[in-house]
């Protein structure tokens, strides 16, 4: 059978919901269920996730079809599963190989408030007892019929903290469970300050006594360990054990609170097998402690899609198929960014800017905070304090570097503002429930909020950014959206009120966490316009929801500086990359409050390893750019800024990948060693991509750290090159201020670039140091993508390069061919030829740093280039490295260093060591 | 050029040049530019490069010795990297070089083969592969430069390297602007020899001042000390004097008591007619002055009244063309609200009428002109009476002496003190204190003329005049301390390497900067004063020589900054403080303000007093310029 399978689903008050259920190509299940017939629309957030996602439904095969469930069968990444959905009472369940993997209203969790109108009787639906004395009722009837009766009360209008929310669609709310027999572990639901493998709040295990929140705020100073709702949300979990992989992606925009409770499992009886595709009956069958999730939000419909696995990186995959790959970012953007509320002039930026470079710190873009305008009037410059933006900005493109303004949401009252007055004109903004223009508290005072849920909206916006109405900007010029949670001062919780009214007739409450996504989007497309197509953009949102990786990067908000906010980065940042938003960062140094030095060290050697790398300051902190310290601590700022310039070949490949397949450029070691239980629940140390793991040093004072490296590996210290013996897991080592722990997984081609520019733009031309760490075989694997780093061309033309790197008994071997052979242009574009690629992306290696080598092993090394026979001998030095650890049996282990090859990136060749 | 010349490794740095290291980092680079040079071969300036390092190598500079080469002389280093260089290049490729660290030799080939073999980067002042090379600029008719080799054949026209010598790969072109360059330069440079001769002979009176004063601190603290013991012995005796004095009076007193009993006895009728003749004298004054008031309340209330009715706007337009208009008419709806609220306060009702009648004094409650019961005793209880129904108008400073009150107020107080003098005159004629004062000013100085001996006599047996006497020398002898204060704070601060600043201890100066005034004193308090009016925000007081961070540096550069600390704490930040940069000019002036972070001032201030005639020897102040100035 192909496409979907539709049913009518029945409730206890008769009315009737829509079942769809369609296996979809490319590893995913999607489950629908709405109102047969629903009085009115309510907003359907998959029309924005999956726009322009190709969806092909995958052919499945009925195995069953009776009048207690039926059945179906289908192959998901070469893997059988089945799904059987059970009539009565209705349930789904869903097993992988036989195994169950997942189940939908297992619990009878389901429950769907239909829509109604205001004055009609509400439908009887049996159960209800009918019209009696209350003397003659029980304690129990008494207390359920209160509680109706406290339900009701609210039904159409409630008040909260003085404030009214009128309720004109009455209640709509949906809650259901998930269930994910056999696993421990869930991951997922940003954005909270808390753990990476998410604490259950409920059942005997239970750490929080509520849910966890997802509803975009602006949260000051938010507290850690929480599960409240904070800046962005992504409807998304992973469930994860040691032999599989399954995720959740619940497509609503509403407010939305999930439960999370786990269950042991019953006895010794043997873990559930399917035999037969029998349906599964229950999962306390099972011997292994399950997790049961119960997912509720205040209005929408129910538009689920079940990633299928079987890995972490298989879910990160179909994550991003679905909600959108991660936007491929400019080069500069993964460089450093110094930022702070507020640089105060044009010669306090030219003042930080020249401290770069008198203190030798590579940085690539200076931000600059709300108080850059006239009077908070986005789009617009302060006229004493930046009269001349346009030089400004070209004084630090001179030297390669970029500058990113703050344009937020809110658009201040003034009818002399033009933005804020076409806007108004032309209709473009979010009404209250009166249904004229909402008239909210933000920075500049009165303010209005273009509601770029209308497309008109967001086009509107995105000309703002043409250099023609955005006076002063260049195309050095980014952007950062602040603000769009939206944050509303004098809203309820800080934010709109729910029954604001978007385009289409929407109430906020429906939209409310897709609205900084929106507003993210729109200015990216600003980017676009500006540039005619040809700019990739660079925009910073606070707020984000499902898909915003489509769109840029974002960050964790507004932290402290404290050692707390430095350690819970590193699980708020795997959370937020492992659900789909893989280019995210914190504040370095914490946003309130002032850091000690040893802290802001800390957190730039923690943060250079992080996919966004950008400092940032209250306005009433102290100055604390890298050079405000002296020695040495300005030294180990430097460096550690450096060590993140000097692999950006490696990032810049890791943010392709990403954008390839979604997989996260920092992610967690269970991520990477999916099959070592021991990994599961760490978040005191993460991976950069698969060759780098680096353990922060996260608390004060601290001496040394131990570190679980996972002994499937072979691990080399990145900062000696001393490989680990395997087995001193977990590993003690030393953290001196200047140290920060930092491992090279054996069997990794590092590539880098030993040469710091001042930014990131001005080493395009350097020659490539190529690390390669060998694994128990002998053995190394890499990949190098390499293009302009700015244009779209790489899409349109072609003009990029994949390097595959392989060394194998002796041979390091680099071919691009497969990646020629498959490289395309754009319709209507032609591929650029490959001598000429060559030319202009194709840079030589200038070293070979091979770790793992037996000593005293090598005797000569010789370079081939493709059609050559003989080779050219080649210098090399050798250098002998103590083993760290205590090896069984240990060979003495050598670093050999390959001197300037002269091979091309791009180009066929091979260096043999023999 | 195929001489063969071993340098053996080991003497390419030798002990005698080891000091140099550091600095033969810039001479090298120049040779290594060269060599770049050679084997990129693309050298416009290659002859021209040669030339002045073979310039710099003169022969008799080096000398081959046992120990290897040895060369002398200011540009040692240079030359002996040069000379080993050229000696290098010039064998067929055998030589080694050592990094000039020691750690390892390598091939010649190697130098500046961009990849870098030495840990210390020596090899590459070439070229960018070594990260911590040091990349020289000849920068020829302009000043050499030093540039980080991370900036060499980055496609970045860097300023230090107005010879453009840095881009040399191709990716940019970079103009040789040296000569430009070297003209606007020698141009600020005599432009700050200019401002530097001038501030150095500002400075020399500074120095010339401080040297006086301080050695006239020494006479001027044993004077002080002297007058300060002397004057405080005197007290002693004052001390004695006067009470010897008070009981003397004390016992004259009794005496006159009765003898003016009688007197005012018999002289009381001339006196009374006296009194009632002033009286009716200061009472037409009283209405005089209530006419006019009356007038002038008339004339304000018609254009309050005006401002009520429909020609409002007209009368706003009047309003704003004569701003004095609107400050009269404020002030005097101000007094009207003022004065209400006095007489409320007197005894909880309302004197007045809303029209603001109450202002004036009405003389219709005076007292009976038969004076009764004047007694000696009875004088404390009048002036208690007289106080008791008057106003508390005196609790307010005088209107006509404070700068900031208005015509009006003045004008009426006056009205109503005249009116209150008459009415206490009239209740106790005898007691009126004001005749006591007259009293007094006529008698003023009195001593000038006696000798100690005689003025003893006379306080001896004048209790006022012994008190007066030692009020005088009391407050002469904290005059004289704090005199000595002032010059003891002044030995106790550290006015600089010559004792430039003692002439300009609490020399204030300011600037406008957006909404505020800025302003420091020297060694002394920094205040920020809203410019639209309103009071100071202290932002800190002189707490020490030095920048905010880091050490004071030595000698001359210790003065390069002042900082202010300790000012009004900040909300939600610190205490306010001031950091202050100085630089050599022809004047005290504050030259830019700024506040970094929070509360955190930062100012370059312009002074004399900084300038250092080391910077017109050295040529430093060339370098930095140039720096600043590219």
């Amino acid at each position: 059978m192909k496409g979907t399978l539709s049913a009518s689903v029945s409730s206890s008050s008769g009315v009737l919901f829509a079942l769809s259920v369609g296996v979809l190509d490319g590893g995913a299940l999607r489950v629908q269920m709405r109102e047969e017939n629903p009085i009115g629309n309510l907003y359907q957030v998959a029309n924005v996730v999956l726009e322009n996602v190709e969806l092909k439904s995958k052919p499945f095969k009925l195995v069953q079809s009776s009048s207690e469930y039926t059945a179906i069968a289908f192959n998901s990444t070469d893997i059988e599963h089945t799904l059987a959905i059970h009539h009565r009472p209705f349930r789904m369940d869903l097993s992988s190989r036989n195994t169950p993997i997942w189940t939908f209203n297992e619990h009878g969790y389901l429950h769907y408030e239909h829509q109604r109108l205001k004055d009609s009787p509400p439908p009887t639906d049996g159960s209800e007892p009918a019209q009696s004395n209350d003397e003659t009722l029980s304690e129990d009837e008494k207390t359920k019929k209160q509680l109706l009766e406290e339900i009701k009360k609210d039904m159409w209008d409630e008040s909260f903290s003085g404030k009214i929310d009128s309720k004109p669609k009455g209640p709509t709310s949906i809650g259901f469970d998930m269930n994910f027999p056999g696993f421990k572990h869930t991951y997922g639901l940003p954005q909270h300050a808390s753990s990476y493998s998410l604490k259950p709040t409920r059942g005997s295990e239970a750490q929080y006594s509520e849910p966890y929140r997802l509803y975009n705020f602006d949260v000051f100073e938010y507290e850690l360990d929480n599960p409240m709702a904070l800046y962005g949300s992504v409807p998304f979990l992973m469930a994860h054990r040691k032999d599989y992989s399954v995720g959740v992606l619940w497509m609503n925009a509403a407010e939305m609170w999930v439960d999370v409770e786990r269950k042991a499992g019953r006895g010794s009886s043997p873990a559930l097998q399917m035999q037969d595709y029998v349906p599964f009956s229950t999962i306390s069958q099972t011997s292994a402690t399950s997790t049961t999730t119960h997912w509720m939000a205040e209005s929408g419909s129910i538009d689920v899609l079940i990633l299928l696995g079987p890995t972490p990186a298989a879910v990160s995959d179909q994550l991003t198929r679905f909600s959108g790959r991660p936007a491929l970012p400019q080069l500069f953007a993964i460089g450093y960014h110094q930022c702070r509320w507020n640089y105060l002039d044009e010669q306090d930026v030219a003042d930080v800017d020249a401290n770069f470079d008198q203190f030798d710190i590579p940085y690539d873009v200076l931000w600059l905070d709300i108080e850059h305008t006239d009077g908070k009037r986005y789009f617009t410059w302060d006229k004493v304090k930046f009269p001349n933006p346009a030089d400004m900005q070209n004084d630090l493109a001179v030297k390669g570097r970029k500058m990113v303004t703050i344009i937020d949401p809110h658009l201040k009252q003034d009818d002399g503002y033009p933005v804020s007055k076409k806007a108004k004109d032309l209709g473009l903004l979010v009404k209250n429930s009166g249904g004229s223009d909402f008239d909210g508290w933000c920075w500049p005072g009165s303010s209005f909020w273009i509601d770029y849920l209308n497309p008109e909206g967001r086009k509107f916006w995105a000309e703002q950014f043409k250099y023609t109405n955005y006076q002063g900007s260049t195309p050095s010029l980014y952007t950062w959206n602040d603000m769009n949670e939206p944050s509303v001062f004098n809203g309820p919780e800080i934010t709109m009120p729910k029954d604001n009214l978007h385009h289409g007739g929407f109430e906020h409450r429906e939209v409310h966490n897709i609205y900084g996504a929106l507003q993210h989007r729109a200015t990216a497309e600003g980017h676009l316009v500006r540039s005619d197509n040809t700019d990739r953009p660079f925009v910073l949102s606070r707020a984000f929801f499902i898909g915003t990786q489509k769109y840029g990067a974002i960050w964790t908000g507004d932290n402290t500086a404290t050692w707390d906010h430095l350690a819970v980065s590193v699980p708020m940042l795997l959370t937020i990359g492992g659900s789909g938003i893989t280019f995210c960062g914190a504040d370095v140094g914490g946003f309130f409050g002032n850091p000690d030095t040893d802290l802001l060290v800390r957190w730039y050697q923690m943060a250079a390893f992080q996919p966004f790398f950008r400092a940032h300051a209250h306005i009433d902190t102290k100055r604390r750019e890298p050079w405000l310290f002296g020695e040495p601590f300005t030294s180990t700022i430097r460096e550690a800024i450096r060590r993140r310039y000097r692999i950006l070949p490696y990032l810049y490949t890791l943010f392709w990948e990403s954008n390839q397949n979604g997989a996260p450029v920092m992610r967690s070691i269970m991520h990477e060693f999916p099959e070592d239980e021991n990994t599961f629940e760490i978040e005191d140390a993460f991976m950069l991509g698969s060759a780098l793991l680096i353990h922060p040093v996260v608390a004060k004072d601290v001496t040394s750290v131990s570190v679980y490296l996972p002994p499937s590996a072979v691990w080399y210290n990145y900062n000696t090159f001393a490989r680990i013996s395997n087995t001193a897991s977990p590993v003690q080592v030393e953290t001196p201020l200047d140290v920060i722990p930092i491992f090279l997984k054996g069997g990794s081609i590092l590539p880098r670039r030993d040469r710091v520019r001042r930014a990131a733009g001005l080493g395009v031309h350097d020659p490539y140091t190529l690390v390669i760490a060998l694994d128990k075989a002998g053995s190394a694997k890499g990949k190098l993508y390499v293009d302009d780093g700015k244009s779209y061309r790489h899409e349109t033309h072609g003009e990029s390069i994949v390097a595959d790197l392989e060394f194998q008994g002796g041979v390091l071997s680099s071919t691009s061919r497969a990646w020629f052979e498959k490289r395309g242009a754009a319709d209507g574009k032609v591929v650029t030829d490959q001598a000429t690629v060559l030319e202009s992306l194709g840079n030589r290696v200038e070293r070979l740093v091979i770790l793992g080598m037996k000593a005293s092993g090598v005797k000569s090394v010789v370079v081939k280039k493709a059609g050559e026979t003989a080779g050219k001998r080649l210098e090399f030095s050798e250098e002998e490295v103590v083993l760290e650890g205590v090896d069984e049996g240990s060979a003495k282990q050598t670093v050999v260093i390959v001197k300037d090859p002269k091979v091309l990136i791009g180009e066929e060749w091979s260096i043999v060591l023999s | 050029m195929a001489v063969p010349v071993p340098v053996p490794a080991s003497v390419s740095v030798s002990a005698a040049v080891a000091v140099l290291v550091a600095t033969a980092k810039s001479a090298l680079s120049l040779a290594h530019v060269q060599a770049t040079r050679m084997i990129m071969g693309s050298d416009d300036n290659y002859a021209s490069t040669t030339t002045m390092g073979a310039a710099a190598a003169s022969a008799e500079s080096c000398k081959q010795t046992g120990d290897g080469l040895k060369c002398v002389g200011a540009n040692a280093a240079f030359a002996l990297q040069h000379a080993l260089y050229s000696q290098a290049m010039s064998q067929d490729a055998q030589a080694q070089f050592a990094c000039l660290d020691g750690s390892r030799s390598i091939d010649i080939k190697s130098l500046n083969d961009d990849y870098c073999d030495c840990d210390d980067g020596s090899d590459e002042s070439g070229t960018s592969a070594c990260p911590e090379a040091v990349f020289y600029c000849a920068n020829k008719g302009h000043i050499g430069a030093e540039i980080p080799s991370s900036r060499v054949n980055d496609g970045v026209c860097d300023p230090q390297c107005c010879d453009g010598s840095d881009e040399y790969s191709g990716l940019v072109k970079c103009p040789n602007t040296c000569a430009t360059i070297a003209a606007e330069h020698q141009r600020k440079q005599n432009e700050l020899m200019k401002v530097l001769q001038k501030g150095l002979k500002l400075k020399q009176g500074y120095v010339d001042f401080g040297v006086k004063a301080k050695a006239g601190r020494a006479d001027q603290l044993n004077s002080l000390n002297a007058k300060i013991s002397n004057v405080t012995a005197r007290i002693e005796e004052l001390k004695v004097l006067k009470t010897q004095a008070e009981h003397f009076e004390a016992h004259q007193n009794a005496i006159r008591a009765h003898e003016n009993a009688e007197a005012a006895r018999t002289t009381l009728p001339q006196r009374h007619a006296a009194c009632i003749e002033r009286k009716n004298v200061l009472r037409t004054n009283v209405e005089t002055l209530n006419t006019r008031l009356s007038e002038l309340k008339r004339i304000l209330d018609h254009l309050m009244t005006l401002q009520d009715v429909e020609e409002g706007a007209a009368f706003e337009a009047l309003l704003r063309d004569k701003p004095i208009l609107q400050e009269t008419l404020q002030q005097y709806d101000d007094f009207k609200n003022l004065y209400v609220s006095v007489h409320q306060n007197e005894d909880g009702t309302l004197e007045e009428d809303a029209s603001g009648n109450g202002v004036f004094i009405t003389l219709d409650a005076e007292p009976e002109e038969d004076v009764v019961g004047v007694t000696h005793s009875d004088s404390d209880s009048t002036d208690k009476s007289a106080s008791d129904t008057t106003p508390h108008l005196d609790d307010f400073s005088d209107p006509c002496v404070d700068p900031s009150a208005s015509l009006i107020s003045c004008l009426t107080a006056t009205a109503t003190n005249n009116a209150k003098s008459v009415l206490s005159a009239m209740k106790s004629p005898f007691t009126w204190r004001g005749w006591s004062k007259l009293g007094t000013s006529l008698t003023r100085n009195p001593f000038k003329t006696m000798s100690q001996s005689e003025e003893d006599e006379v306080l001896k047996k004048d209790a006022s005049k012994a008190r007066a006497r030692l009020d005088e020398l009391e407050s002469k002898k904290r005059e004289y301390e704090n005199e000595l204060e002032g010059i003891k704070r002044k030995e106790g601060l550290d006015l600089g390497e010559q004792g430039e600043w003692d002439q300009l201890v609490d020399m204030c100066i300011d600037m406008d900067s957006f909404e505020y005034n800025y302003s420091i004193c020297f060694l002394g308090d920094a205040t920020q004063k809203p410019k639209n009016g309103g009071g100071g925000t202290s932002l800190g007081k002189f707490s020490r020589w030095g920048p905010r961070k880091g050490v004071a540096g030595k000698g001359a550069e210790k003065y390069h900054h002042m900082m202010f600390e300790g000012g009004q704490h900040c909300w939600n930040g610190p205490s306010r403080s001031v950091e202050v940069a100085l630089e050599c000019g022809t004047e005290n002036k504050i030259l830019s303000v700024s506040e970094p972070s929070k509360c955190e001032y930062f100012m370059k201030v312009q002074s004399p007093a900084v300038c250092d005639s080391k910077l017109a020897v050295s040529g430093d102040a060339g370098n930095s310029a140039t720096r600043e100035e590219l």
